[in-house]
């Protein structure tokens, strides 16, 4: 299953995407087109293994999804989350946390809300540490789980026109996915308000690699892209609550608004979504943000396969 | 021909020390005996540099202070001397961080005993803090800030542990 290792990832910490080359991201994104049936099948190549998923900050659906490919792949889990917190944390801090829980597992799963909290606990951690998202700052399941998304609904990433919709300034997933798409042959476009564009050291880096528009509205780009990948914009960013409904209006996708889509357009959300993509597109070919929830178990399995060294 | 350079030579280094330490004419600095000199210090800096040596002024040694002076090697250049100190390690990196070319001369019975010029180690560890007061390094865990040098000039450096980039004025606010 995981033969033809030419990267090793045993024991590595996943952290930033930005750790990652052009070449162990694709083996990742292989291993998890390879590791896909047994999301159906199940295995037992992580028998015995334990992941610790320690949410220092409310998330369900990426710890429910992290403790689903660790159950898919035989493994076990075990954790907590932000409603347990006060009992778990009694103001200890997360190099001690780190430094007890790493006894109880083989591998730690971390989301907290400062930024570089998961490369703190790497340090501290003897037992390898996934970043399930810290700060504003990165999440790099999330943006190798877009990637395999593109690649599977695409067959491959270079070459494709991709838009970014939304808060492309706080939304944590759409830097470490700039990141990423920089390795590859893209063009980007940054739909966003002005008072939520991309961060500049963001841009700064991917702008030397990679051809990037930025854009204030959406006229004319949907006719252009072969993706489009749409964030939410949350109403607390806004001092100006009619700013808001304005801005938020403007930038709503709905099946009228893909009257002039490319026929292929695939339409990517990081989920949850509040109201910025309208029901009526779920029914269309080009909504694939379901697909990417299922895809995000495959990716996840992929990397404790990789990480814990598992031989099929 | 040789004569006359030497003759020169005197010339301008008498002048130079006019310009940078004396106030024409009237007062005359005289040399320092133990301490040290920081010459080469970027233009405009000399205050930054006396400020992270917390030098408050109320000591009681002499210290001399020139403010873009003509330079050979800069544009112009500020110097500052102090009466019986010397520098450590990590005061030296401090200054680093603002004059990136300064060389600090180490005086003994009047002369020149030791030359080093300044130099910012490739990583910058517990001199300074993150700015972004989301960073973990600013929480309540046992770990130094550390940042990775970007450039020197302008200064631009990036944390270890969020990558956030800090610039010279954020340099400053924090001495
Ligand atoms: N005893 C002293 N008291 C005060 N200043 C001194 C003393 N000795 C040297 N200096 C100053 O220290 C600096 C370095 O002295 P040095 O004689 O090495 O000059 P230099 O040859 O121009 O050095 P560089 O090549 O570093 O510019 C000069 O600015 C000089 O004026
Ligand atoms: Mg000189
Ligand atoms: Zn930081």
């Amino acid at each position: 299953m995981l033969a033809g290792v030419s990267v090793n990832f045993e024991g590595r910490d996943i952290i930033s995407i930005k750790d990652f080359s052009l070449e162990e991201i694709n083996h990742i994104l292989k291993t998890a087109s390879n590791i896909e049936p047994l999301a159906t099948k199940g295995s037992e190549m992580l028998r015995g293994k334990i992941l610790a998923t320690l949410f220092f900050e409310p998330s369900t659906r990426t710890r429910l999804s992290f403790e689903s490919a660790m159950h898919k792949l035989g493994g076990s889990t075990i954790g907590f989350a932000e409603a347990e917190m006060a009992s778990v944390k009694k103001g200890e801090n997360l190099a001690d946390t780190v430094r007890t829980v790493e006894s109880y597992a083989d591998v730690l799963a971390i989301r907290h809300p400062l930024e570089g909290a998961a490369r703190l606990a790497a340090e501290f951690a003897k037992v390898p540490v996934i970043n399930a998202g810290s700060g504003a700052e990165e999440h790099p399941t999330q943006a190798l789980l877009d990637l395999y998304t593109m690649k599977k609904e695409k067959g491959k990433i270079d070459g494709l026109k991709i838009a970014f919709v939304g808060d492309l300034r706080y939304g944590r997933t759409v830097h470490s996915l700039a990141y990423a798409l920089s390795l590859y042959k893209v063009e980007l476009y940054l739909v966003s308000p002005k008072t939520l564009k991309m961060r500049r050291e963001v841009l700064q880096t991917i702008k030397e690699k990679i051809p990037v528009v930025e854009k204030t509205t959406l006229d004319k780009i949907i006719p252009l892209v072969d993706v489009l990948y749409v964030t939410r914009i949350q109403k607390e960013r806004f001092p100006d609550p009619a700013e808001y409904a304005k801005v938020k209006g403007s930038y709503r996708i709905d099946a009228q608004s893909l009257s002039e889509a490319k026929k292929d357009l695939t339409i990517l959300h990081p989920l949850p979504r509040v109201d910025e993509i309208a029901p009526d597109v779920d029914n269309t070919p080009y909504a694939r943000y379901f697909q990417q929830v299922w895809n995000g178990i495959v990716v996840r399995m992929a990397l404790l396969a990789l990480i814990l060294g598992a031989r099929k | 021909m040789r004569i006359k350079v030497f003759y020169l030579c005197l010339v301008y280094k008498r002048f130079w020390l006019e310009v940078s330490c004396v106030s024409e004419r009237e007062l005359r600095v005289s040399k320092i005996k133990d301490g040290t000199v920081i010459d080469h210090i970027t233009g405009g800096h000399a205050l930054d540099v006396v400020k992270i040596l917390g030098i408050t002024g109320h000591e009681k040694r002499p210290i001399t202070v020139a403010i873009h002076v003509p330079s050979k090697r800069l544009k112009t250049k500020d110097i500052v001397k102090i009466e019986g100190r010397e520098l450590n390690p990590q005061e030296v990196h401090k200054i680093a961080l603002l004059a990136p070319h300064a060389t600090i001369n180490i005086i003994r019975d009047y002369k020149v005993v030791k030359k080093q010029e300044v130099k910012l180690p490739s990583v910058i560890d517990n001199i300074i803090k993150c700015v972004n007061p989301a960073c973990i390094s600013n929480s309540d865990e046992p770990v130094r800030a550390k940042f990775y040098l970007e450039s020197e000039e302008p200064l631009v450096l990036k944390c270890h542990y969020c990558g956030c980039i800090i610039e010279k004025k954020d340099v400053l606010e924090q001495f």
